[in-house]
């Protein structure tokens, strides 16, 4: 049976990790809210950086992002106690490129790929990348639970765990605020260094799904095309199975869904490959 | 399966009436004063056990939550750069801090009137 070749919103053919061509139908997958039960949202721990470093995300916005408390991610630092939190002033990333954007209420000693169109985020799909290469990056303050001023800047803690599709105003530990309803997620990558901007740009133009043009550096790759029962314990000795998604860098950080029912790791594979994960590319 | 959250009295709960797989699932919740034990499961952990209240979905089960909420306010910050007040109530379900549109500093008759509006109370 003839098959049709796979192109996305710009009329590009688009590849897979292996090199081959996607066809139609190609199972896209990723991690969404589900507000029946009460939102799953990706929890990835169990690493470790300092700047400079780098976050890329693909999203697919439902809604129009016009206030901060529509989390696409968030990087926790547990040393510090403190967070990082997406909003198109303090490092989102999105289409349009804009390069060398100084975002409002930080410095401009850092630089940030700000795709967006002024203070509005409009739906569609995204390219969001937060790039470090300083410390003078603004953070949420846990004890003023405010943003910005160079006393809320964040110091040299280490990130260790990034939030998808979630945020928290209240803690640090769970997420108070999540990601608008439809609100999706896929291909997630952290790198350990600065990408340049050929690389983001690389991405951007090739479209979600496809290998990034280096791996040089790359901390996690999360592909959230489907779930698992997946082995969390540092001895990979099958003591701590959870239910997540894969980490394809190789390193064995995966990513566990969290906001799903209790119940066995079995029942909540099956609810999140049926009810979490669906399709990213309509 | 269908993810369904469920509460009893903390007063009416014992544990070893419910599966071994949500046992130690259970968290404390405080509704309208009452104590509760709240279980986040699927429905075959629910359906067939017993429970005061049953939600079949988030929405179900904040309005619950809402009907006692606590909204003496706590703490009171503001953002100047984005022109945000962030008032923090007393409410463990709810604490905040909830975000409002702020261009100068409220007084407590401000940040009360905004938290009764969010939450709907007169």
């Amino acid at each position: 049976m003839a098959q049709t070749v796979y192109k996305n919103d710009s009329g590009q053919i688009m590849f897979g990790n292996s090199g081959n061509v996607f066809c139609v139908p190609y199972d896209f997958k990723k991690a969404t809210n589900n507000r029946t039960g009460i939102g799953a949202w990706l929890k990835i721990a169990g690493f470790e950086v300092t700047y400079p470093y780098t976050l890329v995300m693909w999203v697919d916005l439902q809604h129009s992002i016009t206030s901060n408390t529509n989390p696409i991610w968030a990087m926790h630092s547990t040393e510090d106690d403190i967070i990082v939190r997406n909003t198109w002033y303090y490092g989102a990333c999105y289409h349009r490129i804009q390069l060398n954007y100084t975002a409002s209420g930080g410095g401009s000693s850092y630089v940030i790929c700000n795709l967006g169109t002024g203070t509005t985020v409009e739906k569609g799909k995204h390219l969001s990348v937060f790039r470090v290469n300083s410390s003078n990056v603004p953070r949420y303050n846990i004890d003023t639970k405010s943003y910005g001023g160079s006393s809320t800047y964040m110091p040299t803690d280490p990130i260790d765990e990034v939030w998808l599709g979630a945020g928290s105003f209240a803690n640090s530990s769970s997420p108070s605020n999540l990601a608008q309803w439809g609100d999706t997620f896929n291909r997630t990558l952290m790198y350990n260094r600065y990408l340049s901007t050929a690389e983001i740009l690389y991405m951007l133009n090739n479209g979600s799904g496809r290998d990034p043009l280096t791996k040089d550096g790359l901390v996690f790759d999360i592909y959230p095309n489907k779930a698992e029962s997946l082995d969390f314990s540092a001895d990979q000795d099958g003591s701590d199975m959870r239910c997540g998604i894969r980490d394809n860098s190789g390193n064995l950080i995966h990513a566990q869904i969290m906001g799903i029912a209790d119940g066995t790791v079995a029942e909540q594979v099956e609810y999140s490959n049926t009810s979490v994960l669906k399709n990213f590319i309509d | 399966m269908i993810p369904k959250i469920a509460v009893i009295q903390t007063v009416n709960f014992d544990a070893s009436n419910y599966s071994e797989v949500i046992q130690d699932k259970f968290v404390d919740i405080t509704q309208n004063e009452t104590a509760y034990k709240k279980l986040f499961a699927f429905n075959n952990y629910i359906d067939d056990y017993d429970f005061d209240f049953v939600f079949d979905s988030i929405d179900g089960y904040e309005a619950w939550l809402l009907e006692g909420v606590d909204t003496t306010i706590t703490k009171v910050a503001y953002d100047w750069e984005n022109d945000k007040a962030y008032i923090t109530i007393a409410d463990t379900n709810f604490p905040g801090p909830h975000e409002f549109d702020c261009t100068e500093e409220w007084t407590i008759e401000d940040c009360q009137n905004a938290i009764n509006e969010k939450f709907n109370i007169a």
